[in-house]
């Protein structure tokens, strides 16, 4: 956050710009040596002084709403028209609105309008209220785009309306008020949920909301009256104080807005499985002790349910993606990270027979699964039989995908005998004739190379240690 | 919220319609939202008062009774 860091040697170094950041002529994030910078340029220097001399900044870094920098040096800009460089704090891992659970995206909603009030407080207004302009640290939201402020322009409504309507308002009421899994239209919806479709897939009943009305039905329907139009504003004025209050009846809606997370696959799993409580409990030191041999940074957990080897990981200091296809369970994680301050975990929700593709403009403006790994641990407990039987996946195809994002992986082998694999199996025929250990063993050690090999007593699964080709 | 009120919002879309001007923002913040939020805004610049202004009677009554309750715990 100082001024005063240690610099890097200026210009070596290829320079590579984020395939993200194009939009705002204000600035652009790049990488140079591998390091993240946000250079910013002559065109945001009247708004980056307001930012810096309102105090408006120092106030968002103090409570952590928005992320750290350091001041670099301007040489090392991507641009000629840059005027300073910042080296901000770079997250572990960038997550998407799209891969987050109910309660991950009401918060980042209620970040942004908290960080945008705090701008009103500071003659600034946020222009941008986009959800990827969130991301989460240290087990909370955090907002990433520091040239997001520009003054408030006297009488000016507040241009990112629109935007948070989209991102934050519609998905939410959505999942709320119909049915969670409408949070992964934002896959598609990469701008946010149009607030026509919002209006037309929401319940009658959200008619009788005042907010709800008001903020995604009404507003959808001004927006059909004027499409069309040249983008306009009106002259009729808005002062600092109906933004206010603008702002202040959205997070009134957001936070009256929940959803509990019930009936979920996996509530019970753990009550449910093959294991006696010693042979879980075998499990979990052996697990322990891999990643005590494998001592990673960062590990994937897949299909990491409630996240409790997850946690076995975080105790150990490696930050953490707990991913589970289940938003039921997400949510569940997400909530005992919180409850428990956790800084480590990060649950998402994630389908592994449909990950998270590239996408946005050349399909390259959001990230893959791939392009955000490799991990150095990848756990792969109690799941080969569901993507296997479950998903008929050939083993082969499962073990060159866990080899594509993990330099090590933990994997448990299910036997068909097993009751999770019969009862996957009960009602449909059994086409798995190459479901065994011997196919299993084959199939990874054409990517892998074991390191350790330890049947978990009291069961028939196997717990494997293994180390991708080629690494250490 | 009911008919007369929302028969007054359409046509106070209407005149404000007919005060526009282009608007300045990188990314298009939309015609139909621009117009929408002033005039909701307005109408929520009401209730928001009120609440604001309580609020701050309820923080003075609160604090007045601590400072009371310090001074006979002090006496």
């Amino acid at each position: 956050m100082s001024a005063s860091s240690s610099l890097p040697a200026p210009l070596t170094g290829k320079a590579e710009g984020h395939e993200a950041s194009f939009r705002d002529p204000c600035g652009r994030v790049f990488r140079r040596n591998g390091v993240l910078y946000r250079e910013v340029t002559a065109r945001y220097r009247a708004d980056w002084d307001q930012l810096v001399e309102s105090g408006l900044l120092a106030s968002l870094h103090a409570d952590g709403s928005l992320i750290a920098h350091d001041e670099a040096d301007p040489s090392l800009a991507l641009g000629a028209e840059a005027v300073r460089v910042l080296a901000p704090e770079e997250v572990p891992f960038v997550s998407y609105p799209y891969e987050w659970s109910f309660g991950q995206l009401k918060e980042a909603a209620l970040l942004t309008l908290a960080v945008h009030r705090r701008a009103l407080k500071h003659g600034m207004v946020l222009k941008d209220a986009s959800a990827y302009n969130v991301q989460f640290l240290r087990g909370r939201p955090v907002f990433i785009d520091t040239l997001s402020f520009e003054r408030w322009k006297e009488g000016t409504p507040w241009v990112a309306y629109r935007q948070f309507c989209q991102h934050f308002l519609a998905p939410l009421a959505l999942a709320a008020t119909t049915d969670v899994r409408a949070l992964s239209f934002s896959r598609v919806h990469l701008d946010g949920l149009p607030l026509d479709l919002a209006s037309s897939l929401l319940p009658w009943k959200t008619r009788l909301r005042p907010g709800l009305l008001t903020h995604v039905h009404l507003h959808a329907r001004a927006q059909r009256r004027h499409s069309g139009a040249p983008a306009k504003t009106t002259s009729a004025r808005m002062s600092a104080f109906a933004l206010e209050a603008l702002a202040d009846d959205l997070e009134r809606l957001v936070a009256s807005l929940s959803w509990e997370p019930s009936g979920t696959t996996w509530a019970d799993y753990y009550n449910d499985t093959n294991y006696s409580p010693e042979a879980f409990e075998a499990k979990q030191r052996l697990v322990a002790s891999f990643i005590d041999e494998v001592k990673p940074k960062r590990v994937w957990d897949l299909g990491a349910n409630n996240g409790r080897f997850s946690r076995l990981a975080t105790e150990r200091g490696a930050f953490t993606v707990a991913f589970d296809g289940d938003p039921a369970a997400v949510e569940q994680n997400w909530r005992e990270v919180r409850k428990g301050s956790e800084t480590l975990l990060l649950p998402l929700v994630l389908d592994l027979a449909n990950p998270s593709a590239g996408g946005g403009w050349e399909g390259t403006e959001r990230d893959s699964i791939f392009e955000r790994g490799p991990a150095d641990l990848v756990l792969a407990l109690a799941l080969v039989h569901h993507l296997a039987i479950g998903n008929n996946v050939p083993l082969e195809r499962v073990a060159r995908f866990l080899s594509r994002i993990g330099t090590t992986l933990v994997v448990e082998w299910v036997p068909k005998e097993d009751s999770q694999v019969q009862r996957l199996l009960a009602g449909r025929e059994d086409v798995f004739d190459r479901y065994d250990s011997v196919t299993f063993e084959a199939a990874f050690a054409s990517h892998f190379d074991t390191v350790r090999r330890e049947p978990i007593p009291g069961s028939g699964r196997v717990l494997h240690l293994l180390r991708r080709r080629g690494e250490g | 919220m009911n008919r007369p009120l929302l028969a007054s919002l359409v046509v106070f879309c209407f005149v404000l319609l007919a005060l526009e001007r282009p608007a300045a923002a990188y990314l298009d913040p939309g015609t139909g939202s621009m117009v929408f939020q002033v005039v909701v805004a307005a109408l929520l610049t009401g209730l928001f008062a009120i609440r604001t202004f309580w609020s701050r009677v309820r923080l003075a009554a609160v604090s007045l009774f601590r400072r009371r309750r310090r001074d006979d715990e002090r006496q």
